[in-house]
């Protein structure tokens, strides 16, 4: 059984395995930076490391129903900051769970995706794949605000 | 076109005249013309003269040089003594030839006449008296030999130029004469005469001929100045012959008017003299009037005094025939008196009766009245009583009625206020609890987070974290359950929170409509004192109408006795008459006999006094009539008084009219000499018909 950590963006539910994720955050103030793509929210300060925030809502074409911002951390591999509207829950799912997705699955290219979940019987949420959520492009973007 | 007279010329004589000047300015030109022209005349003759002689003397000179040149050239001089011996006598220009050689030394000479006597030196017109030409003498080979020099003389061409300068001004002396005679003559033809005509005429019509005639001029400037004159003299002729016109029917006028104001004016002095005569004459009739008028006072005063003697007489008289009259008519009155007491107890009776039935009747009417005044009073009394009633229930009742229930109003607006802050003190808890649960919810919301943490951190430490994985879990579920529990206390205190704003809210409309219902009441408090008030004002109208019933009633009942104690008089009084009329018969009959008495006495008196009231009555109208004779006369005065004084005025006016008819008199006399002035001036007009001739006198 593989744990994840259930958040919402928007009205859709995401998932990411809980192995990659430091801790979640209340959302800080972020310092913006200029000459950064839109979705690049800021840099925040964890304990005296710099750790660059990205807005998955912007990054997914989603708008925004912010109830309880919060920020998870991730290690993929360097540590980044997702911003999401609300962070549900720790769920494990057994690979019976997990369905492998289609083609295109609500205007969200299937590269991202590692799968689609049941969370009970009328919710589903979809597992993301980091690796491809953020390109290595990105990554060299994201390590230069590191510095 | 007539020649000027001598005597029109006297204004213009020949020195001002225009021809003379044009003349002399037309002669001074030619003259300076001419004179410049001889001069250059004259002066080209003596050049010409000049040129004449010198060529002559030229000529001899080189004939006798030529035969000088041969003899010099043989030394054979006897050849020029012949040459010079053979000069014709007849030349006069020559006086005399020199031979001379190469050294100036004379060879031969011949003198033909006399050096002339006068040796002038020539000048503008003449020439040089004498002259010397000298030739050289050439030798056939070129040299020269010597030279011929000949001594002449100008006398003759000088006399010749003497003669043209004699000839030339005789000449021009007698052109310029033709020319000022012609030009005279033209000037004179086309302009003097004309404008001597002219000046003529005007000159006549200057000292008032407007008989001239003037004829019709040509074409030229003259022609049209002549037909302008002839123009004005026409208009002049029409003007001055108005003028003579009127002027000699204003001087008619005039004279008629001066005529009428000298009659005028003898009738005003006449007039004056009359009213003087009148006023005299006015004067001494009221003198006249002031002694009859004396005269008239003087008998009126005698005829007073007999009037009033006469009227002692006759008021004594009188006085015996009044006394006897008197004795009569008292016997007379007693009789008519008796008689007319016994009508009148009679009448009484009647009369008694009669009021005794009305009286009767006045009576009844008088207790019903009062039976009804009673009733009045009673209902006074009674209204009386329920204003009082009024009263009292407005003014105690009503009145501590809504004092009270302003009093409990305000005790409720104190209550409700108290409770509305208590209510706002609960909104303000409540937004405190607000506060609390915004804390409880922050502090869940941590354990939350840490909770999903530790479950983080649990599920990364593998087997080894599921133990605190667990715990994480419950922690997560215990936040959860807090969270929900803090959402639900959150509604709760929304919820109350609304609740009390409504309630501050309609605590906020029970004050308003509080605070309109104490209006209310106290604007029935003020309604009410108002009613008390009326109710007082009726209360004493009521009490007023009572007592002024009772007082009615009172007076009646007064009246009810009266009328019974008159009843009861009339009543007596009735019977009373009644007996008398009868005593009044008896003592009539006994009256008839002494009057019968006092008839006969008062016949004798009578006669007597009628006599004296004759004379007396004669007396006083002569009297009546003299006294009326004073007053005609004082009138009389009066008016002559007035008639004096209206003369006095006519008599002013009179000297006033005089003095102005004078006025007017010597302004007419002015007016008229100004107008004889003026006949006179237009006299001096001669004019083609008639002559006015206006003298006034």
């Amino acid at each position: 059984m593989e744990k994840f950590i259930i958040f919402r963006l928007s009205d859709e539910l995401f998932g990411v395995g809980i192995g990659r994720v430091v801790e979640i955050l209340n959302l800080p103030q972020a310092n913006h930076l200029p000459e950064t793509p839109e979705y690049i929210v800021g840099v925040i300060n964890v304990r005296g490391e710099l750790v660059p925030l990205v807005d998955l809502r912007k990054r997914f074409g989603l708008g925004s129903m912010p109830k309880k911002e919060r920020v998870v951390i991730v290690r993929c591999p360097e540590k980044t900051g997702l911003v999401v509207d609300e962070v549900m829950e720790i769920k494990g799912f057994v690979p019976g769970d997990i369905s492998s997705p289609p083609e295109i699955f609500r205007g969200i290219r299937t590269e991202y995706l590692k799968g689609l979940a049941k969370l009970d019987q009328d919710r589903i949420a979809i597992l993301l794949n980091m690796e491809r959520v953020i390109s290595s492009e990105e990554q060299i973007h994201l390590s230069a605000l590191r510095k | 076109m007539e020649r000027p007279d001598t005597d029109m010329m006297d204004g213009f004589s020949f020195k001002k005249k225009i021809s003379r000047n044009f003349i002399l300015i037309l002669l001074a030109v030619l003259v300076v013309c001419q004179g410049a022209l001889w001069v250059w005349i004259l002066h080209m003759q003596r050049t010409s003269q000049a040129r004449n002689l010198e060529s002559r003397v030229r000529g001899v000179s080189l004939l006798l040089s030529g035969v000088a040149s041969q003899a010099l050239t043989a030394s054979d001089f006897g050849d020029i003594d012949h040459a010079f011996q053979s000069l014709p006598d007849s030349d006069k220009d020559i006086i005399s030839v020199r031979a001379l050689d190469t050294n100036g030394a004379a060879i031969s000479q011949r003198q033909l006449r006399d050096e002339p006597e006068n040796q002038g030196k020539g000048g503008f017109f003449f020439l040089p008296a004498t002259g010397t030409l000298s030739t050289p003498v050439m030798s056939a080979s070129g040299g020269k030999e010597g030279s011929i020099e000949v001594h002449y003389s100008a006398a003759d061409a000088n006399s010749q130029i003497r003669r043209a300068l004699l000839i030339f001004p005789l000449a021009q002396l007698a052109v310029l004469a033709l020319i000022a005679f012609i030009a005279f003559y033209f000037f004179q033809r086309k302009i003097g005469y004309p404008i001597n005509g002219i000046n003529q005429k005007l000159g006549a019509l200057a000292n008032g001929d407007l008989t001239v005639e003037i004829e019709a001029g040509g074409a030229d400037e003259m022609g049209s100045i002549t037909e302008g004159l002839r123009h004005l003299k026409e208009n002049l002729g029409i003007t001055i012959a108005q003028l003579s016109q009127s002027s000699s029917d204003v001087g008619m006028a005039i004279r008629q008017i001066s005529k009428v104001f000298s009659s005028v004016n003898t009738g005003v002095q006449e007039q004056g003299s009359a009213v003087s005569d009148i006023f005299m004459a006015l004067q001494k009739a009221g003198e006249f009037q002031d002694s009859v008028k004396n005269g008239t006072e003087e008998l009126l005063e005698f005829s007073s005094e007999n009037v009033t003697s006469l009227l002692e007489v006759r008021a004594t008289a009188d006085e015996i025939a009044a006394s006897t009259g008197k004795l009569f008519q008292a016997v007379d009155d007693s009789y008519a008196a008796v008689e007319e007491l016994t009508a009148a107890a009679g009448k009484i009776s009647e009369n008694a009766q009669n009021a005794l039935s009305s009286i009767e009747q006045t009576s009844a009417t008088v207790e019903e009245v009062g039976s009804s005044v009673k009733e009045i009073e009673k209902g006074a009394a009674e209204s009386s009583k329920l204003a009082d009633q009024v009263r009292k229930a407005a003014a105690e009742e009503g009145v501590i009625v809504v004092a009270e229930a302003i009093e409990k109003m305000e005790q409720i607006a104190e209550k409700i206020k108290f409770s509305s802050d208590i209510v706002s003190r609960l909104g303000t808890r409540s937004k405190d609890i607000g506060g609390i649960l915004s804390i409880i919810r922050n502090v869940t919301e941590q354990t939350n987070l840490l909770s999903l943490n530790a479950a983080i951190l649990a599920a990364q430490a593998g087997e080894y974290g599921k133990g605190f994985s667990v715990v994480a879990d419950e922690i997560h579920a215990l936040s959860e359950r807090t969270a929900a529990s803090t959402k639900e206390i959150e509604g709760i205190v929304k919820t109350i929170g609304k609740e009390i704003s409504q309630t501050v809210d309609s605590i906020g409309q029970m004050f308003s409509l509080l605070e309109s219902g104490m209006e209310i009441f106290y604007k029935a408090g003020t309604s009410t004192a108002g009613i008390v008030t009326a109710a007082q004002d009726s209360a004493k109208m009521a009490h007023t109408i009572q007592r002024a019933t009772e007082e009615q009633g009172r007076a009646l009942q007064q009246i009810t006795m009266a009328v019974e104690h008159i009843r009861d008089m009339v009543f007596e009084m009735a019977r009373a008459t009644g007996e008398q009329s009868k005593g009044t018969g008896f003592l009539l009959d006994k009256m008839s006999e002494v009057r019968e008495i006092a008839e006969a006495t008062k016949m004798g008196t009578y006669g007597q006094a009628q006599g004296t009231k004759h004379i007396s009555e004669n007396l006083e109208t002569a009297n009546e009539r003299i006294s009326g004779m004073k007053k005609i006369i004082d009138k009389q005065q009066q008016s002559s008084k007035e008639v004096v004084s209206s003369v006095e005025q006519i008599q002013v006016i009179g000297h006033r009219t005089l003095r102005d008819t004078e006025e007017i008199s010597y302004s007419l006399t002015t007016l008229q000499a100004e107008v004889e002035a003026l006949a006179r001036e237009v006299q001096k007009f001669r004019l083609n018909g008639k002559v006015h001739n206006i003298q006034a006198k």
